[in-house]
């Protein structure tokens, strides 16, 4: 009843509002009367008021995007660390145009991490990772397997990119502590040593917490592939307590080590299936509550034909691999609904490989080298592709918040 | 002896025994002593006036914990302040708005309004229809409760002008604020797409 009311209201008050600033006092003139105002031109966000209380007026308009069109001085705002930032897209791209690292048998692309800038529609590249090199050391391409890449696999979780797993030249882990990226304060961090360092591993994070399941070492045991661990990141104070990887309940099988997986974490629990593509799937669910495993319901499995998202962690989305079609599972009804998308959305979509959603948008990354952004709001999903700097090759990509940028005008 | 054949003692005592005495001596001492701090003050002042001074020579008398309302002026009651109140930075009309506001928002001793789902609705919508002003009002309001430091007045009024703003348009937010463009002709192209690219949180 009250949303009604709202809108109602705002209907008239914009109608009303229309016409007060056709006809007369604009703010401006009213602050040009102030007595604290001086008859000149500011560098005030807005004239009349000073800057600190502007900046608690602006940091409640959830449009950054309008705010960002106003002026320059406003744009500054929007990047500053105290303002609240505005969610922009994160890629982990690796560069096939780049020389071969001395000592390597083949080319092996290096890894690089940017950032969308949308407000200057360009990309940036993150400040480069500590030296003490996992990502010098982790491997794209490697001559025993000509046929696919090796996965490098990171996580968006609490705010924060956190890189977890990835082969190195001799086919072992090369991460044995996360590299985590803070986009707020701009740096790398190390996370606490990993209790087993995996790789091909179901990786994921469900309420701010990151998640690795099964996977295997240099060689396969079945103590690794049954192992889940955690580390919880939306621990603030972490000079009250070391922060460190817990493991949880096992597995029952130990089927799951066969690729790297995105679990997706949905209401509470994370959900997560063995193989990529078009393979018969086994499917299983980790309660993140009861910290207990539970099979994965044959509804559910059947529309999990390509990478899957949650929404918020509340609605699941899937993209079919092979044909490109959204869907989206309905909780209630138990089953998956198509989502229309424009004419040839689809066509775009095919050959999905991971996708990620936020704020009613799926980014999507195909095998082809694309970053597809689907807005599934819109009635039917509007469908565009994001361009990409020449050379680089997306592997995943992530919506956290901007990078600060204090030096922005 | 005041009495004949009754000493002392036992006069004294029947009189500091008594009940009016005992009265008299406990009243005393609540009030001197202080024991639960502010309660003298409250139960000694509990209709006690405070007079505010405006910048356009307007004095208005007002109870002490409506005042209170403002951090400014409770800590000047508290080192001492007890004649009127000047403040310069505020006139007379925005001051009488304020203090409407302050009277409304006053919490009485019990269980606060916030407790009380229905009350605290009650007053979400008596706020709504408070700030239904003009815009100079508003700014007038927003610098008084900055200066007088009256936090839930500062909050409504700030989120009021985020809510002017965030169904308009660019241009329509640079006519009202009177901000100049400063965007070159590129720049503004970029910026102004139909900003695909961002996440906005409130679609």
């Amino acid at each position: 009843m009250k949303k009604i009311k709202n809108i109602k209201i705002t209907q008239k008050e914009n109608e009303r509002e229309k016409k007060k600033l056709q006809l007369s006092g604009s703010m401006a003139a009213a602050a040009a009367e102030l007595p604290s105002t001086k008859r000149r031109k500011t560098d005030a966000l807005i004239e009349g008021l000073p800057d600190h209380i502007s900046e608690i007026c602006l940091s409640l308009v959830p449009r950054p995007s309008l705010l960002a069109a106003v002026c320059t001085r406003w744009r500054h705002l929007l990047y500053s660390p105290e303002f609240p930032p505005f969610s922009s897209l994160y890629a982990l791209f690796v560069d096939s145009s780049s020389d071969p690292a001395p000592g390597h048998g083949g080319v092996n692309p290096s890894i690089r991490f940017m950032c969308f800038d949308p407000f200057f529609s360009k990309w940036d590249p993150l400040p480069p990772p500590p030296p003490d090199p996992p990502l010098h050391r982790i491997v794209y391409r490697h001559p025993s397997f000509i046929s696919f890449n090796l996965p490098i696999q990171c996580v968006s979780v609490a705010g924060k990119l956190v890189l977890v797993a990835g082969s190195n030249q001799e086919l072992s882990p090369a991460i044995s502590h996360p590299l985590i990226f803070d986009p707020i304060s701009s740096t790398w961090t190390f996370g606490p040593p990993i209790g087993f360092p995996r790789r091909w591993c179901a990786t994921g994070a469900c309420g701010g917490v990151i998640y690795i399941a099964s996977g295997m070492g240099s060689q396969f045991s079945s103590t690794v592939a049954k192992s889940i661990e955690k580390l919880d990141l939306t621990d603030q104070n972490r000079n009250d307590r070391r922060l460190n990887w817990e493991k949880m309940r096992e597995m029952r099988d130990i089927r799951f080590s066969r690729e790297a997986i995105d679990a997706v974490g949905w209401r509470r629990k994370l959900l997560m299936v063995n193989v990529k593509g078009d393979a018969i799937k086994e499917g299983a669910i980790y309660d993140v509550v009861m910290d207990d495993w539970e099979s994965m319901p044959e509804e559910m499995l059947v529309g999990l034909r390509g990478p899957v998202a949650a929404m918020d962690e509340e609605t699941l989305y899937s993209v079919d691999e092979t044909k490109g079609t959204v869907r989206k599972y309905d909780e209630e009804k138990r089953d998956w609904r198509e989502v229309t998308v424009v004419e040839d959305g689809e066509e775009m979509l095919k050959g999905a490989q991971q996708v990620t959603a936020v704020a009613g948008k799926l980014c999507v990354v195909t095998v082809d080298g694309r970053i597809v952004v689907v807005d599934v709001v819109a009635e039917p999903a509007k469908i565009w592709t994001v361009e990409i700097p020449e050379g680089l090759e997306p592997v995943s990509v992530h919506v956290l918040p901007r990078m600060s940028r204090p030096d922005i005008s | 002896a005041f009495v004949e054949n009754i000493p002392e003692i036992y006069i004294l005592s029947l009189l500091f025994f008594s009940p009016h005495f005992l009265y008299l001596l406990i009243s005393v001492s609540v009030l001197t002593m202080d024991p639960i701090p502010g309660l003298s003050k409250l139960t000694v002042s509990s209709s006690k006036k405070i007079v505010l001074n405006c910048s356009d020579g307007k004095s208005f008398e007002i109870d002490e914990a409506v005042a209170r309302k403002s951090k400014l002026i409770a800590d000047m009651i508290e080192s001492g302040c007890d004649g009127p109140i000047p403040l310069q930075n505020v006139t007379g009309k925005t001051l009488e708005k304020v203090i409407e506001y302050c009277k409304r928002h006053v919490v009485e001793f019990g269980p606060s309004d916030e407790d009380d789902e229905e009350a605290a609705e009650k007053l979400a919508i008596w706020d709504a229809e408070f700030i239904k002003v003009d815009e100079e009002t508003i700014f007038h309001l927003i610098l008084a409760a900055n200066y007088l430091n009256i936090e839930g007045l500062l909050s409504l009024t700030c989120k009021t002008v985020a809510d002017y703003i965030k169904d308009k348009t660019p241009e329509e937010v640079r006519q009202i604020f009177g901000i100049e463009n400063d965007y070159t002709p590129e720049e503004e192209e970029a910026v102004r797409k139909e900003n695909v690219w961002a996440f906005d949180p409130n679609q």
